[in-house]
């Protein structure tokens, strides 16, 4: 059963996905097996066997409805977690990065600080296992996708494209421009919960030395990394 | 029971009902394509109906029975030896140390469903002992079966439920659908296309998805849309923008950005995880107003 909400009023819309899911998820309801959250929809896959369309689409009805619910709503209410996230940037001489300079028309440092000026919400997850969906991309930012996509982008890069940044959970082909990478994995099997990140999270980026990077790098691999110290 | 592969088929993988839950972190669900044989072949063998089983594809695997126990085969109609000699499929069997176990390509279905009696002894991640590849990577690298693998499961007395054995639906090459949230960017004259013919299913079709070889086109207001990345699932239908319909199943990603034209419905799944390249199916769309007045108003019981 899909949620839309209204597209042109993107901000109000994606505040309105995370409190329904997270307002649903607390029900508890059974029958009720996976919520998708993305920009302005929320998906709930059910089992028609244990509960119907017709009262779930009665329960989410009464939850958008419902002005208790709706003060629910408000940003403090809703769980987020801040997070300032090292980041080593490629350098200015790399091949997207002066295609990227060209495109934009800003040098590479340039780039670099106003991407860090600005703070993204974690839209959505998907794609891949863990690719984080980031907004909104500052505009001077914005750019196409590359025409041919790269056969391999490693894991952890942080890359844009469109109005959009992301994070790729593990390597993959892919057509985003690569701006840097983080120095540990945000897909880890072995946690509980395999993403690092959640919808609604904020995240900015802090450009980060190769000797800072390879240290937490070398932490991240050896599971000595505490995620923790990079949470607002 | 123990068994271990000497050849591995295919693809030859464990599969059970899933991972659920885990949609929002963009993993997709996985589990078996036709869960109505996984779940009879498990009862065929005495085993709770959501047991993993091993998830044949195209050509089978052989076996070598190291430990003694029972198996059953459901789903695409392999052909099942036993020591070289044709067994009835979809009865249960029993394997003593020593025999060997074979198959022979079907040629109705493309997935055959072994459950092999017992607690299985496999890897598990976020409760699931499904295989999960995405792009290159195999998520549960022990659940793809390879030559030399080996098998382990122990007794497991259950009593059995539902007592009643539920044979699957027949397959059917006609499937039933649901108008999907953008439907109504289709033309008219792809409408009609989309349930007036014949849809064959072309390479590349895996778990993620079944392509097709359609041409659908998408009405000229709709043309530059830019879509939010929106919520997908097993059995939505998108276009791609080459006009392509792809049916996505348990492997398929849990957001998407193309066009979702319809959703198949629930009972059409196991005909659809049957389907192989080359295979004809047509659509046949069902009001909205069936998906959810099928069942009454039932409440979930507490």
């Amino acid at each position: 059963m899909l949620v839309q909400f209204d597209e042109t009023q993107t901000v109000s819309a994606r505040k309105a996905v995370i409190a329904l899911n997270q307002q649903l998820l607390a029900l508890n309801l059974r029958g009720v097996e996976s919520t998708t959250p993305s920009y302005v929809s929320l998906l709930v896959i059910y089992d028609p066997f244990i509960i119907s369309g017709r009262y779930l689409a009665s329960v989410l009805t009464k939850l958008l409805e419902d002005p208790s619910a709706e003060s629910s709503s408000k940003e403090h209410d809703l769980k987020s977690t801040s997070w300032r996230l090292p980041t080593l940037f490629v350098e200015a001489n790399d091949e997207d990065a002066l295609a990227l300079q060209d495109e934009v028309g800003l040098t590479w440092s340039h780039i670099i600080e106003t991407f860090c000026r600005a703070s993204y919400r974690v839209n959505a997850l998907g794609f891949l296992p863990g690719f984080t969906y980031l907004g909104d991309l500052p505009t001077e930012l914005h750019c196409r996708r590359l025409a041919i996509p790269r056969v391999r982008i490693p894991s952890s890069s942080v890359a844009i494209a469109g109005q959009q940044a992301g994070i790729y959970p593990m390597d993959s082909p892919g057509g985003w421009r690569v701006l840097g990478r983080l120095p540990f994995s945000i897909f880890d099997q072995k946690r509980p919960s395999p993403a690092v990140f959640s919808p609604n999270d904020q995240i900015t980026f802090i450009p980060a030395s190769k000797r800072l990077f390879s240290e937490l790098a070398r932490a991240a691999e050896k599971g000595e990394l505490n995620l923790d110290r990079f949470k607002q | 029971m123990i068994i271990t592969f000497i050849t591995s088929g295919f693809r030859t993988t464990t599969q059970d009902k899933g991972r659920r839950g885990y949609t929002h972190l963009g993993i997709p669900v996985s589990g078996a394509l036709d869960v109505p044989a996984m779940r009879y072949a498990n009862q065929l063998v005495g085993n709770p109906i959501d047991t993993p089983v091993l998830e044949l594809t195209l050509s089978g695997p052989k076996l070598h029975c190291e430990q003694a126990g029972s198996i059953a085969l459901a789903g695409a109609n392999f052909g099942v030896y036993l020591n070289g000699e044709k067994k009835p499929n979809t009865l249960r069997i029993d394997l003593n140390a020593g025999d060997t176990l074979s198959f022979s390509n079907p040629d109705k279905g493309c997935r055959g469903y072994l459950a092999v009696a017992g607690d299985w002894q496999v890897q598990r991640w976020l409760g699931s002992a499904s295989a999960l590849r995405v792009g290159s990577h195999e998520l549960l690298p022990d659940a793809v079966w390879k030559a030399g693998d080996s098998l382990v499961t122990v007794p497991k007395r259950v009593t059995p439920w539902p007592t009643q054995r539920i044979e699957p639906a027949t397959l059917s090459n006609r499937i039933t659908a649901y108008a999907g949230p953008e439907f109504h960017w289709l033309t008219e004259e792809a409408k009609k296309t989309l349930t007036s013919h014949q849809i064959t299913v072309c390479e590349p079709s895996n778990r993620v998805g079944l392509r097709t070889d359609t041409a659908l086109t998408i009405q000229d207001k709709y043309q530059n849309k830019e879509m939010l990345s929106s919520g997908v699932m097993p059995g939505t239908v998108q276009v791609t923008s080459g006009g392509q319909a792809i049916v996505l199943l348990a492997d398929g990603q849990t957001i998407g950005g193309y066009p979702r034209i319809l959703q198949c419905s629930q009972s059409a799944m196991r005909s659809i995880g049957q389907l192989r390249a080359g295979d004809t199916f047509t659509l046949e769309l069902m009001p909205m107003s069936s998906a959810l007045g099928v069942l009454s108003n039932t409440k979930p019981k507490a």
